[in-house]
């Protein structure tokens, strides 16, 4: 029988009583959201992968746990972000202890060298595009806003679910989208591009 | 313009997907999670009786020192006034016996002997066999030979006699 229009809840149920093609199911089904949130948090592939598969070995061992309150894929997602957190806290402490340098968390893969504004825009139009221009100050962004803007642009998570997961109500999450958005452009500004 | 191209930048940051064995990999860890946490709880099981074996253990080894602990003579008074039972006299034998001989090597004898004492305990609990000790035997104790004490003559003493005056036998003046 095939899995396809079988609900998550009833997998649930059913990977509860030991149905080990269930939970598998359920695993095709969040894979890519699971994976993209991890990566969102921790910015490192071989990292996101770590992540997803421990959050979903997690979730599989406490599924008596889940009581439906929210949806399976919140609760999943609830469950990744708390494991990628870890993991770029760990990480963050690794750096500082080997790049005194970094400046903070979200210089965790080394690309945030760049002081704003330090360069003129001719040489920054020289050696870069906007768009890496871009991507550096999309990280270099506090954790907050970075984390809802990189959340709420992947299309995979509504506003309530990356609430459940950063743990802040839906009005906190799209006001640091918009202020992701704002300082973003302003660091642009400063670099010397001009919105057209 | 910003803001498009910002929105496309981060969507790009984590536009990736995970490899494709990755339901793989974590079936196959669940699995193994399984198994470990089976043979824990296959251990267990044989821990189980060993485990309980080992307290039945100790109870005995516990509740005979306790039972071999003479009680203090205001427990026995309390419990006995509380549960009257039959305290069993140990027979009347000469469980220590020192004895001088005259004129004669002097041997010290000592005799331990243990009689059994009815316990309140025993009364408490009488689904339990009650474990009661047999007297202890030893090999006398040869102290060994002390000479015959001789007779103590202590010397002669001279002193001077003493000469008192006659007294008078009239009324006794008092003291002053």
């Amino acid at each position: 029988m095939s899995l396809d229009r079988v609900t998550d809840a009833e997998l649930v149920d059913r990977a509860r009583r030991g149905d080990s093609t269930a939970f598998s199911e359920l695993v095709d089904r969040h894979r890519s959201a699971v994976y993209r949130a991890a990566l969102a948090a921790v910015g490192s592939p071989a990292d996101a992968d770590d992540v997803a598969q421990d959050a979903f070995v997690k979730a599989y061992w406490r599924l008596d746990g889940f009581r439906g309150e929210a949806s399976f894929k919140t609760w999943l997602l609830t469950i990744t972000w708390r494991l990628a957190i870890n993991r770029r806290r760990g990480i963050t402490r690794w750096l500082r202890r080997t790049r005194p340098a970094v400046r903070d968390e979200a210089d965790a893969d080394g690309a945030l060298d760049i002081e704003s504004g330090a360069r003129s825009p001719e040489q920054q139009l020289g050696d870069r595009t906007l768009r890496q221009a871009i991507v550096a100050e999309i990280r270099a962004l506090p954790p907050k806003l970075r984390d809802v803007l990189l959340l709420a642009q992947s299309g995979e998570y509504s506003y309530e679910q990356i609430g459940a997961m950063v743990k802040a109500p839906v009005g906190t999450v799209k006001w640091r989208v918009s202020e992701a958005r704002r300082v973003v452009k302003l660091r642009l500004h400063n670099r010397g591009y001009t919105d057209v | 313009m910003f803001d498009d191209e910002i929105d496309n930048a981060a969507r790009e940051l984590t536009d990736a997907q995970p490899r494709a064995d990755f339901a793989i990999r974590v079936m196959a860890r669940i699995a193994a999670g399984r198994a470990r946490r089976q043979g824990a709880v296959n251990w267990r099981w044989m821990l189980a009786p060993i485990a309980a074996a080992a307290i039945v253990a100790v109870a005995i080894v516990l509740g005979r020192g306790w039972r071999t602990q003479a009680p203090q003579p205001s427990q026995v008074a309390k419990i006995t006034a509380e549960h009257p039972v039959a305290v069993v006299q140990p027979p009347p034998s000469p469980a220590r016996s020192v004895g001088p001989t005259p004129g004669a090597a002097r041997h010290a004898s000592v005799t331990v002997s243990r009689a059994p004492v009815a316990s309140p305990a025993d009364q408490d609990f009488p689904g339990i066999e009650s474990i009661r000790l047999v007297p202890v035997d030893m090999e006398p104790i040869d102290v060994g030979s002390i000479p015959p004490l001789s007779t103590i003559e202590p010397p002669t003493i001279a002193m001077p006699a003493l000469e008192l005056p006659a007294m008078s036998s009239g009324p006794a003046s008092p003291i002053s």
